[in-house]
């Protein structure tokens, strides 16, 4: 039994302007020069979508969608939050779909099921291009909760300390923080937005830190199976995105409670 | 009483927790310390990952299935050592083997040799705890229930993964090995197959993979 099933009819569930938002967060998290260069040469690229659904809760409301890139072979599973609490007392809703997964993977051979779109290269590449240093940082409300989290979840520390947080994705629900004076990177994620300050006060938010002296390999391939490490690769384009499209912030010892 | 044994609990983790309807055993047990583990890899309500509670009790089963399948169920063409880091039959063993190369993130042996824990994986516990005995048993009471009847041996459910013999084109053992948490895009080295979607291959957060058949041992 899948639990993933195709809703057979279901209208489009992503229009073009999310669609070029999607890649955007792609191009800035996943791809590399070897995906941009696969496309040398084609008019457009050509992506498929539909509605899936899963077995959900009583009650929970929550969409799912899928996100095929056949030239790249990259599959993106989405999530439109909408389900309750009660024992937080908490309605958990996203205002509109967020990536929960990407994944490398080839396309399935026919696009049957799919709504199928084609953005025109050259104004992707454009659009890319223009965009890719684009930053949309945390508010002043996302910072501070931002920084009662980080000072919560690194305990008491001496000294002034520094912090590069990455930028915010429109279409994803985490965000990465490097704590420079401990070499370690903080991930958020959260079923929420972040944006949504019940995210903080309720403490929905995961919480999970990489020591990038201890906790990196070239390969996995020199821990296999394990899941404690991060590669090389992943960390140096964590590190880009705080550091160099970030917002480098201090904690100083009075900020902290 | 009840405060001091709960402050023992919190501090010390050596007597059992009771919160609410759940009891928690300490950490410096084997079946508390796979409970931690359990609960440690599955998505809560409101936590990303989370897809339902049915979802999230089979990432708890399927975890369970991957050290015991390292621990009992080593396939042909393969040695213990390679796909456990370890040679043991002690679950414990099995979730702290390989040193500072650890299978686990947060799950390790400390200097003195006592199987341990990174402070946020308690943190998360106690939290999920005090969020399980708000009003009428819920979500987080049969999530956390479900972690320690599995540590206990006293909930068994089938193994999803041990039915499989192809992936794609790939001849691959059968049950999962290996599981990595909210990093999809990655594969975890060696001779890991990516369990896909339509074989439940992700739960919860985590995407499992199975290993790729061998004939004879190399």
């Amino acid at each position: 039994m899948g639990l993933w099933t195709a809703v057979v009819g279901a209208a489009p569930v992503v229009d073009e302007a999310f669609t070029r938002e999607v890649v955007r967060h792609l191009y800035r998290w996943y791809l590399d020069e070897g995906d941009v260069e696969a496309q040398t040469g084609k008019a457009d690229l050509a992506v498929w979508s539909r509605a899936v659904e899963r077995k959900l809760d009583p009650g929970d409301r929550s969409k799912f969608a899928e996100m095929v890139f056949p030239s790249l072979g990259v599959k993106v599973t989405l999530k439109k939050t909408d389900y309750r609490v009660e024992e937080l007392d908490l309605n958990v809703k996203s205002r509109g779909y967020r990536i929960i997964s990407v994944v490398r993977e080839a396309a399935p051979s026919d696009a049957a099921g799919y709504d199928v779109t084609r953005l025109a290269l050259p104004s992707l590449r454009e659009y890319l291009f223009q965009t890719r240093n684009q930053r949309e940082y945390p508010d002043v409300a996302l910072a501070e909760r931002l920084r009662q989290a980080v000072r919560t979840h690194l305990g008491e520390q001496k000294g002034e300390h520094i912090c590069h947080v990455g930028p915010l994705s429109p279409v994803s629900n985490e965000l990465w923080v490097f704590w420079e004076n401990a070499r370690m990177l903080v991930k958020f994620s959260s079923d929420l937005d972040l944006s949504n300050p019940s995210v903080w006060r309720q403490e929905n938010v995961t919480v999970r830190t990489f020591d990038i002296d201890r906790q990196v390999v070239l390969s996995f391939s020199e821990a296999p199976g394990s899941n404690a490490f991060l590669t090389r690769h992943q960390i140096g384009r964590v590190l880009y995105n705080c550091i160099v499209l970030g917002q480098r912030q201090m904690l100083t010892p009075s900020q902290r409670k | 009483m009840n405060a001091l044994r709960q402050m023992l609990c919190l501090a010390l983790g050596v007597v059992p927790c009771v919160l609410g309807a759940v009891t928690m055993p300490p950490p410096n047990r084997s079946d508390g310390y796979l409970a931690r583990l359990l609960i440690n890899e599955a998505a809560f309500p409101g936590e990303r990952g989370f897809i339902s509670e049915a979802d999230s009790r089979a990432a708890m089963e399927q975890v369970l299935w991957v050290l015991e399948s390292r621990r009992r169920f080593v396939p042909t063409g393969y040695r213990q050592r390679e796909i456990a880091m370890i040679e043991s039959r002690d679950i414990v063993a099995i979730i702290t083997a390989g040193g500072t190369r650890g299978q686990v993130d947060g799950f390790f042996r400390d200097a003195n040799g006592h199987a341990t824990t990174a402070p946020r994986v308690e943190e998360r516990l106690q939290r999920l705890l005090a969020i399980a005995k708000r009003g009428a048993p819920g979500r987080f009471a049969r999530l956390l229930e479900h972690a320690v009847g599995l540590a206990r041996g006293a909930v068994r459910e089938d193994d999803r993964f041990a039915a499989l013999q192809r992936i794609g084109n790939r001849a691959v053992t059968g049950r999962g090995y290996s599981w990595m948490t909210d990093r999809d895009y990655y594969h975890p080295g060696g001779s890991y197959v990516r369990i896909p979607d339509e074989n439940e291959g992700s739960l919860a957060g985590n995407r499992f993979f199975t290993l790729e058949k061998k004939e004879k041992s190399q």
